[in-house]
């Protein structure tokens, strides 16, 4: 008898997950649509400038300043992170692997704005003494989440390569190839659903990711007109204003907030369904 | 790293695959020199300013001086409490779509909400946990708008955590559990919770890394006060915050990188702990 | 225990065929035929362990002392606790022996620490393994050898007195020292209990056996005495399995 009940108890806690969801996809809709009707979608999503004073919202300048600055971090991210677990998977011992990869993923750990603050504190000064100017720029905060992706993509990489079949490599050596050639033409295609896995988880945390760019960026609300240019991203624009926004200010940014979510699920949607053309090719 | 590049593509094979090594091996150090000189420049520059004094003393003139206790008794507070609401949810949703269906409708609704809910932004947590917990349940900034906020971010890793835990219980267990005459939430509890302990909790503890490290969502659903929490209703600043904080506003640099410090040294021992117990849960089923 | 007229499909195939036996108080009913004649499937719809299996369908009736085990009002619990079941592999729970065989006690309610404490000996010896592991009762149940994890098994059973214990191929897993032990302990069990044992070994069979079952491909062949099985079988088909022709 009882356990009827629980089994009712169970799906209703099953449930909370879904109800979050709901929750806050009401919550943060109904808000951010009065901003999104207000304005127009269209010049919400295109216009240039974001003047919240004059209550002109336009949030192009921060939709480039998120891609300048995922693609920035994945260009850094990727490469280096695929590379380092290719050679921690075929030309380094296993034993001290065995130590290397935990510690990969503490630091994985580390939170995002004592990135932001090595950020500031290293590289800021460089970026100045390169390119002038204040040193904060999407280029900065490139490098920081290029740093900050680099556990996931190392991590997930190693994975994958280990996961790779034996035989696979060894039917290459045996037919006389040397490691690196093995590499790029057995173990590279055979992990790369694994690698665009942590591609996507990489790419994830490089868009959401609000402290540590708002602390290298530059926050500037202009139109960055190249990698150098200071901005604001989808993120770091609602948290930099949110603590004093009201009315209809308010309803834009959580209309900001939409479009990242929306952001957000359209990469994973496009990624994935670029993983799985690619296994279909396999 | 044009020659490189060239030697690359049409050298012989010999010198292919030293290039290849060496650039392998060079982003390979790269990779790892950054990330470990972040965590020892943090600790180095901040383990100094470790003192008995600064890890017990109240924060003073906006955290220029004085210690960090209010924060760190923040954050274990709004930390402690926000496992206390993610886990019996998270651990019961994996019960339930483990145990008792495995496909169906229901269970695809409840995945596709997981799924969704992991890939939500912190911010966003923040501005739904502004809205809600602070705004609508006039909660306030409060400890208790923070955890539930931060139990919220956590549930989605909780509940695949746990998930694949209950998983690895063996289908036998079940089976001779049922054929001594337990029902299903019986054997749930004496059979297979027992076997998945260790997983799970492994999982909640690297839950409580997250959250510890958590910034953003905190930021806008507990607030900054600066005064020792008297209360879960009362607000806090964690010491993500703080240091973001007196980071952001350059209120006092040594101070920055000791709170930097306890954050990591905090975050590394959480994580250690974690892989001690998945180890012990390995070594145990291999007997 | 009876049944008549047992039909078992799982999904599209029928595993079980219009099955109509009864098994003899205090005897030891050994099932006998070649893999997959569906004896595992039969034994298993003695104590509704079928239900467990998705796509699982019945026809036909099951009898525990004359009442029908699969109408509504009888607790699954409370028949599984009747009827117990030995597997064929060992399958120990991850804690101490003790607590491995008082598993069932337990979900019955409250009894008394020194109940709990007499059962465990009683049953171990039952099992002939409370020499072997008295000293040892909380140490983990996984320490133990194949042979003596499958007697703990039976203990575990044997906790819950049961008026039937169903075997499926109990020694499948075990080394010949092993098996003659669990041999031992069946025989002796039918003094205080009824056995069906389900196995794929003829000599077995003929060791353990009162009387014996040959299913082959979801039928009821032939059911008789050991010694008629064994010497004068009335089947070709019988004959031609007992003497190794096929199986």
């Amino acid at each position: 008898m009882k356990e009827r009940y629980i089994g009712r108890i169970l799906l209703l806690i099953a449930f909370s997950a879904l109800c979050a969801l709901l929750l806050i996809s009401i919550f943060v809709v109904k808000e951010g649509m009065a901003a999104l009707f207000s304005t127009g979608f269209f010049s919400f999503l295109f216009g240039r400038e974001w003047n919240p004073d004059a209550r002109i919202f336009g949030i192009l300048p921060f939709i480039l300043g998120s891609l300048w600055a995922t693609v920035g971090a994945l260009v850094i991210g990727v490469p280096v992170g695929v590379g380092c677990a290719i050679f921690l998977a075929e030309f380094v011992p296993s034993r001290a692997v065995l130590f290397l990869k935990p510690a990969i993923e503490l630091l994985a750990a580390i939170p995002s704005v004592v990135f932001g603050f090595i950020g500031v504190v290293v590289l800021t000064p460089v970026m100045r003494s390169f390119f002038g100017g204040s040193g904060a720029s999407l280029l900065t905060a490139s490098c920081v989440l290029g740093v900050m992706i680099l556990p996931t993509i190392i991590s997930i990489s190693l994975d994958a390569f280990r996961a790779v079949p034996p035989s696979f490599k060894e039917g290459s050596i045996a037919l006389g190839a040397t490691r690196w050639q093995t590499v790029r033409m057995v173990l590279l295609p055979a992990a790369k659903p694994g690698i665009a896995a942590g591609v996507i988880l990489g790419m994830g945390r490089a868009i959401g990711e609000t402290m540590a760019v708002i602390m290298v960026a530059g926050n500037a609300i202009k139109v960055p007109l190249s990698i150098l240019a200071p901005a604001r991203t989808l993120t770091t624009n609602i948290a930099l204003e949110m603590g004093y926004a009201a009315g209809p200010h308010r309803q834009a940014l959580f209309a900001c907030g939409i479009v990242l979510f929306l952001f957000v699920m359209v990469l994973n949607v496009v990624a994935n369904a670029f993983i799985r053309s690619h296994r279909n090719e396999g | 790293m044009l020659l490189l590049g060239v030697i690359v593509m049409k050298g012989s094979r010999e010198w292919q695959e030293r290039i290849a090594v060496l650039l392998l091996g060079s982003t390979c150090c790269i990779a790892l020199g950054v990330m470990f000189f972040i965590l020892f420049f943090i600790l180095f520059k901040g383990i100094p300013s470790l003192s008995f004094a600064f890890l017990t003393g109240a924060i003073e003139d906006m955290g220029r001086s004085g210690g960090i206790f209010p924060s760190i008794a923040g954050t274990a507070f709004i930390t402690v409490l926000a496992i206390l609401f993610a886990t019996p949810l998270g651990v019961g949703s994996a019960i339930y779509l483990t145990e008792y269906t495995r496909t169906g409708p229901m269970a695809r609704a409840i995945r596709f909400g997981v799924e969704c809910l992991a890939g939500v932004p912190s911010i966003l947590f923040g501005l739904f946990g502004f809205v809600f917990f602070v705004l609508f349940l006039k909660l306030k900034w409060s400890i208790l708008s923070g955890s539930l906020t931060l139990a919220l971010m956590m549930l989605p890793t909780i509940i695949r955590t746990s998930e694949e835990a209950i998983r690895t219980v063996p289908v036998s267990y079940r089976d001779v559990s049922a054929s001594l005459g337990a029902g299903k939430w019986q054997t749930v509890v004496r059979a297979v919770l027992p076997s998945a302990l260790p997983g799970i909790m492994t999982g909640v503890i690297l839950s409580v890394g997250r959250c510890v490290g958590e910034t953003a969502a905190v930021i806008f659903t507990a607030g900054s006060s600066i005064l020792f929490p008297k209360s879960i209703f009362t607000s806090t600043r964690t010491l993500s915050v703080h240091f973001y904080l007196l980071a952001r506003e350059g209120l006092s640099i040594e101070n920055a990188y000791g709170t930097a410090a306890v954050l990591i040294i905090a975050i590394l021992l959480i994580n250690l702990a974690a892989y001690g117990l998945l180890y012990r849960f390995v070594s145990r089923r291999r007997l | 225990m009876e049944t008549r007229q047992l039909q078992v499909r799982f999904g599209s195939v029928d595993m079980v065929k219009g099955i109509s036996l009864s098994i003899v108080t205090h005897e030891v009913l050994a099932i006998i035929g070649p893999s997959n004649s569906g004896k595992t499937s039969f034994l298993r719809s003695l104590n509704r362990m079928n239900e467990k299996i998705p796509g699982f369908a019945m026809t036909g009736k099951v009898f525990l002392d004359g009442e029908d085990i699969y109408s509504p009002r009888v607790e699954v619990e409370q028949l599984r606790r009747r009827v117990g079941m030995v597997f064929a592999m060992p399958v120990v729970l991850p804690m101490s022996i003790y607590e491995n065989v008082v598993y069932g006690l337990r979900l019955k309610g409250r009894i008394s620490k020194q109940d709990l404490v007499d059962t465990v000996e009683r049953v171990l010896s039952d099992a002939y393994l409370w020499e072997e592991v008295k000293d040892r009762l909380h140490h983990p149940a996984l320490t133990l050898s194949g042979g003596q994890q499958q007697r703990l098994c039976i203990a575990r059973t044997l906790a819950l007195s049961p008026e039937v214990i169903l075997f499926d191929e109990p020694c499948a897993s075990l080394d010949p020292v092993a098996t003659a032990k669990v041999e031992e302990a069946i025989i002796r069990l039918k003094e205080k209990y009824t056995v069906v044992l389900v196995t794929n070994n003829t000599r077995q069979a003929a060791r353990v056996g009162d009387r014996i079952s040959f299913f082959l491909m979801g039928k009821l062949i032939e059911t008789g005495s050991s010694t008629t099985i064994f010497t004068a079988p009335s089947h070709p088909q019988t004959e031609a399995y007992i003497t190794g022709k096929f199986g």
